[in-house]
């Protein structure tokens, strides 16, 4: 019997649901916007699995992308994902957004440095190689600021970019290699997702956490307060 | 054999995530809240975007515990309860979330929930008896109403407050202070030592209508509290925070009494509910018996656990549930 996996990416707009086996991502319908209605997607999942003769228990993973990006989107996806585990143990992958981007790279790449804005005049930035095993992180995901890329020299074109930022690179004289991926999508997602079930590779739904990447502003400016201390 | 229908409650819509599974009769079979106090302290107030990230690392236990602690299986559910409004948006995201995935998934309704109608609705839970038509006074970090409650899901404005909430007022006096978040209990202790006479705040808007004031008495305090450092120095003023403590505590004590009883008065109405974090504290619980029992009035003030945040109060949706008014599968989280 087929492995289903639901596939759920609300990083980034537009957010997308699919449901997937082993063969590839089988049907997927794009959401609305997920602001603070915490829009359709609830209902959208129901749909797409009476439509393609699935119940709940037939699913037996959940990969929901956990950020960087949008935060509503994020909290509505991860949010949704946890509840469903809940409702027939459904195991949860949990896949930060540029790991699922990195499985969205041409097949001739072997390494990317995914680049996402992160607003306040900063982006984020993590290096990705292609092993036996598909893509890994090989970096931490760092915190930089936009404007080291107007130094001509910058080490940080030295690997191929790819990632939601790249636009705002490119508008910076930066130059991108054809085919690098900018849009997160579910494909990369399950691809990332049917890594992690080989491997049996799961998270704990009750200890993941969204992957915002940086303090809040109101952390930020308490920091500034308060230099040397710790937040809780 | 009759099965007794089984609900799931959730709230997110400010700094407490909380479960509560509960019976149609109605029972709590479970009530679980996470607090996020620890989260919020260094601001010396709620933040909204640390309580929306907290939500989402205590979400599932906190389910999880509600569902154990009333050996309640996710199928023996009839229906999901969520506090939609009013609230942060960030935060009550969260929780309706969460209950659309469940009652999509589950196949059993969904039930939006006003979280102030939940709030008046915990002082009929504590009761076990119907208080309605009856005088309700809300008074929270968020808000602080006076309202005519015909019944916990029928509620009509008499007076709101114009600036601060008590609470939130309670919360900036105790940051000042020094003494720490949630503003309310640290306040309280602080004032046990105290004088209540000492300082003579203000008491806004006393003698006239049912809306309230706070902004004038916390920046009263501000001024008291400079002017004790500036003219008798720290040390003096860390001596003299008891009293101001208990000044401070009257006062809003005072204001909160006196319109209480004003609406009573008003409305002709003979019962009296109080919920909500602020109607912990012992001094006004005190005070409001003491004015009640003068003029004949019944008095509702739910354990302390039912006047903070909880999802029990959810119950309040248990008449939705019963007329069949069920909310869409894509239910709107919503600020008011």
């Amino acid at each position: 019997m087929a492995k289903w996996m639901v596939v759920m990416q609300t990083a980034e707009t537009p957010s997308v649901l699919a449901l997937a086996n082993a063969s590839g991502v089988v049907d997927s319908c794009a959401l609305g916007a997920l602001k603070r209605n915490s829009g359709d997607l609830a209902p959208k999942l129901s749909e797409l699995l009476a439509k393609n003769g699935l119940g709940v228990s037939d699913i037996e993973a959940i990969a929901v992308s956990i950020g960087p990006g949008g935060y509503t989107g994020l909290r509505v996806g991860l949010a949704s994902a946890l509840a469903f585990t809940l409702v027939r143990g459904a195991k949860l992958i949990a896949i930060p957004t540029l790991e699922g981007l990195a499985w969205q790279c041409p097949s001739d790449w072997t390494k990317a440095r995914m680049v996402a804005d992160a607003l306040r005049g900063r982006f984020f930035m993590q290096d990705f190689a292609k092993g036996t095993d598909g893509w890994q992180a090989v970096s931490a995901l760092e915190l930089r600021f936009w404007n080291e890329l107007e130094a001509p020299q910058s080490s940080i074109f030295s690997t191929q970019l790819a990632g939601p930022g790249i636009g705002r690179a490119s508008a910076m004289g930066v130059s991108i290699s054809p085919g690098a991926p900018s849009v997160p999508d579910v494909a990369g997602l399950w691809k990332a997702g049917c890594q992690r079930m080989a491997q049996n590779q799961y998270d704990n739904p009750a200890e993941v956490d969204i992957l915002y990447g940086q303090p809040s502003s109101a952390e930020e400016q308490w920091k500034k307060l308060h230099p040397g201390s710790q937040v809780n | 054999m009759t099965t007794v229908r089984r609900f799931l409650g959730l709230e997110t819509s400010c700094d407490e995530t909380a479960a509560a599974v509960f019976t149609e009769e109605p029972r709590i079979l479970s009530s679980v809240v996470a607090s996020q106090h620890q989260v919020h302290a260094p601001f010396g107030g709620v933040v909204p975007e640390l309580a929306a990230r907290a939500h989402i690392r205590n979400l599932l236990p906190v389910i999880r515990r509600a569902l154990e602690e009333s050996n309640t299986k996710l199928e023996d559910l009839s229906a999901i309860a969520v506090h939609n409004r009013p609230g942060l948006v960030g935060a009550l995201v969260v929780g309706v979330s969460a209950a659309k995935m469940l009652s999509s998934m589950l196949k059993i309704p969904l039930l939006g929930v006003s979280h102030l109608e939940g709030h008046v609705y915990a002082c009929q839970l504590a009761a076990g008896k119907n208080i309605f038509p009856c005088v309700a006074l809300i008074v929270s970090g968020g808000h602080t109403q006076l309202m005519l409650a015909h019944a916990a899901n029928r509620l009509e404005v008499l007076g709101r407050t114009k600036d601060d909430a008590a609470g939130e007022a309670l919360d900036k006096a105790a940051a000042l202070m020094g003494l720490g978040f949630p503003g309310g209990p640290a306040i309280e202790r602080e004032a046990k030592a105290g004088n209540a006479k000492k300082y003579m705040l203000p008491r806004p808007l006393l003698h006239d209508g049912l809306d309230f004031s706070f902004s004038g008495l916390k920046t009263a305090l501000l001024y008291t509290w400079r002017d004790l450092k500036r003219d008798a120095g720290d040390v003096a003023a860390l001596n003299a925070r008891p009293d101001l403590a208990a000044s401070l505590e009257a006062a809003v004590a005072d204001v909160l009494t006196t319109k209480a009883m004003r609406a009573l008065h008003q409305t002709g109405l003979k019962t009296l509910a109080v919920c909500g974090g602020v109607a912990c504290n012992t001094r006004l619980r005190l005070q409001l018996q003491a004015a009640c029992h003068k003029a004949g009035v019944e008095l509702q003030i739910p354990p302390p656990s039912l006047c903070t945040d909880n999802a029990a109060m959810a119950a309040v949706s248990l008449e939705q549930w019963r007329n069949g008014e069920f909310a869409p599968a894509d239910l709107d989280a919503l600020p008011y």
